[in-house]
C-alpha cells in the first residue's frame, strides 16, 4: 500500500510528525474501524477518522437525520432532515476526506448480525445510546478479540475507556456486571 | 477533615446540588451511612431494598473500585475520597 | 457539544491503538464533567469473575441482550394487574371527554423544564420526579386527566394515584407529542 501524491500532500502535516509518520500514516490507512451509532458520539467520531486518513469505516445505525438532533449530531445538516443517518454520516465523511472506503450496515446492531459485521474490523468503537446495544458490542468484541472503545454521555458528564480483554484489560462486565432496571438510567 | 463524597450529576438533586459532601466515617459503609442520614432523599437511589448498592452504581474509593479492597467494609480515613460512578449508556 | 469531547476522546483512542503509541484507556475510566470542567480517572480492573471474560465463564456465545436488559424497575411489577387500555384515550378522545367534562382536572406529570417548554391550557404541574398520590390534593370524585410528554410516565402517575384509591382517571395516549401532532398544531413539539 502507498500514498499517492495528492494524499502525500494532504496528510503531510502528520507525516512530518515523528509519531506518525509514512509508516504510521499507511497503518492509520490500513486500518478498518466500525462505528456503532452515527449520532452525537458518531459525527465527530466520523469526521475526524475519515479526515486522519482512516482506511475503512463502517457506520452502523437504524436511525433517520431528525430535527431534533442537529444541535448536537454535527455530520447531521438541515438538509439531511428523514436521510437515515448512516447515508447523512457517510456523505459528510467523503466530502472531507474522498479516500475512505465507507461500509454502510443501515439497521440494527444485535445478536443476529453482530458478530458478521465486527469481524471485518480492526477496532470498534461503541458510540450507541442503550444498554442492549453496549453488551452485544462488548460480547462480540471480546469473542473476535477486538479493542472496544467506549464512550458514554449523560447530561454534562461522559465516560470514555477502552475494553480489551484480549489484551489483559477489562471487558464491559467487568465494569457494569449486570444492565440496570429499565428507565433507572436515562439515556 | 472528613472523607469526601463525590456525587455524580444525576444523583446531586438529593444533597441540595452539592458536587460532593463531607462526612465522617472509619469504613465506606459508615461514611455513606452519614451521607444517608443527612439526605434521606439519596439513600433508595444508591441503595437497594436488600440494603446493596444498586448493581448500576460503582463505588471508588481514591480511584479505585472498593470491589478489589474490601467492599463497603474497606476501611477510611480523613482525607480519602469516596467517588460515585453511574454506569451512562447515551450516545445520541 | 458534550458528545463532541467525548467523541473525540474515543478517536484519539482509535489512533493510538492503530499507531501503538501512548497510553490506551486499557483499565481506566475517564470522567469528563463538563460543569466542573475536568476530567478524572478511576481504576477498571480484569474482573476474575467476570460472566464473559472471567475465569469461568458463564456467557460463552451471544444472549439476547434486549431479554437481558430488560430489568423491570422495582415496584414496576405491582401494577401489573391494571389494564393500562381502559384508562388510554387518544389526543382528540381526550379533548372531546375534558370539553363535555366541566369539572374534568388536567394534570401534568412532566418536569419543571419541560412545562416551560410547552403545556395544554388550565393544566396543573406536579412532576413525576416528586409525585406522591397522598398529598395531590386531587377530589377522587372529579375525573383526573393525566398526560406527560409520550404517555408512560403520566401511566405511572395514574397507576399511583389507582392504588392511592382514585378510580377516576384517563391517560393522553402518545401524551403532549401527539397532541401536538393530532389535536393543537400551533404547539412546538421537543
Amino acid at each position: 500500500m502507498k500514498l499517492n501524491n495528492e494524499e502525500i500532500n494532504r496528510y503531510s502535516r502528520h507525516l512530518t510528525l515523528p509519531e506518525v509518520g509514512m509508516a504510521g500514516q499507511l497503518e492509520i490507512k490500513k486500518s478498518r474501524v466500525l462505528m456503532i451509532g452515527a449520532g452525537g458520539l458518531g459525527s465527530p467520531l466520523g469526521m475526524y477518522l475519515g479526515a486522519v486518513g482512516v482506511g475503512k469505516i463502517g457506520l452502523v445505525d437504524f436511525d433517520v437525520v431528525d430535527h431534533t438532533n442537529l444541535h448536537r449530531q454535527i455530520a447531521h445538516t438541515t438538509a439531511d432532515e428523514g436521510r437515515p443517518k448512516v447515508e447523512s454520516l457517510r456523505d459528510t465523511i467523503l466530502a472531507g476526506n474522498p479516500h475512505v472506503e465507507i461500509i454502510e450496515h443501515s439497521g440494527y446492531f444485535n445478536a443476529h448480525n453482530c458478530l458478521a459485521i465486527v469481524k471485518d474490523y480492526d477496532l470498534i468503537l461503541d458510540g450507541s445510546d442503550n444498554f442492549p446495544t453496549r453488551f452485544c458490542a462488548n460480547d462480540a468484541a471480546f469473542f473476535l478479540k477486538k479493542p472496544l472503545i467506549h464512550g458514554a454521555i449523560f447530561q454534562f458528564e461522559g465516560q470514555v475507556t477502552v475494553f480489551a480483554p484480549h489484551l489483559g484489560g477489562p471487558c464491559y462486565r467487568c465494569l457494569l456486571p449486570e444492565p440496570p432496571p429499565e428507565g433507572a438510567v436515562p439515556t | 477533615m472528613g472523607v469526601v463524597i463525590e456525587i455524580p450529576s444525576a444523583l446531586k438533586k438529593y444533597v441540595n446540588n452539592q458536587d460532593e459532601v463531607e462526612v465522617q466515617g472509619n469504613s465506606v459503609e459508615e461514611a455513606f451511612d452519614s451521607l444517608c442520614k443527612d439526605f434521606a432523599e439519596l439513600k433508595p437511589n444508591l441503595f437497594d431494598e436488600n440494603g446493596k448498592v444498586r448493581n448500576f452504581i460503582n463505588v471508588y474509593l481514591n480511584d479505585d473500585d472498593i470491589r478489589y479492597a474490601e467492599g463497603m467494609n474497606s476501611s477510611v480515613q480523613d482525607g480519602d475520597c469516596i467517588q460515585i460512578v453511574p454506569s451512562i449508556a447515551g450516545g445520541r | 457539544m458534550l458528545p463532541g469531547v467525548v467523541g473525540l476522546i474515543q478517536a484519539t483512542e482509535i489512533i493510538k491503538l492503530i499507531l501503538e503509541g501512548g497510553a490506551p484507556l486499557i483499565g481506566r475510566l475517564l470522567l469528563y464533567d463538563a460543569m466542573k470542567m475536568n476530567f478524572k480517572e478511576v481504576r477498571v480492573r480484569k474482573d476474575p469473575e467476570c460472566a464473559l471474560c472471567g475465569v469461568h465463564p458463564s456467557v460463552t456465545e451471544l444472549i439476547d441482550y434486549k431479554a437481558f436488559c430488560d430489568v423491570p424497575l422495582p415496584g414496576a411489577e405491582l401494577s401489573e394487574d391494571i389494564d393500562e387500555a381502559e384508562f388510554e384515550l387518544s389526543p382528540r378522545e381526550f379533548k372531546d371527554a375534558m370539553d363535555q367534562d366541566p369539572s374534568a382536572v388536567l394534570v401534568d406529570v412532566r418536569e419543571t423544564y419541560e412545562w416551560d417548554i410547552c403545556r395544554i391550557d388550565g393544566a396543573q404541574l406536579m412532576p413525576l420526579s416528586s409525585f406522591d398520590p397522598t398529598t395531590t390534593g386531587l377530589d377522587p370524585e372529579t375525573t383526573i386527566y393525566l398526560y406527560c410528554y409520550k404517555g408512560k410516565r403520566s401511566m405511572l402517575a395514574l397507576k399511583e394515584l389507582k392504588r392511592a384509591g382514585f378510580n377516576k382517571l384517563k391517560n393522553l395516549s402518545g401524551g403532549i407529542d401527539l397532541w401536538a401532532e393530532e389535536v393543537d398544531s400551533d404547539m412546538p413539539q421537543y
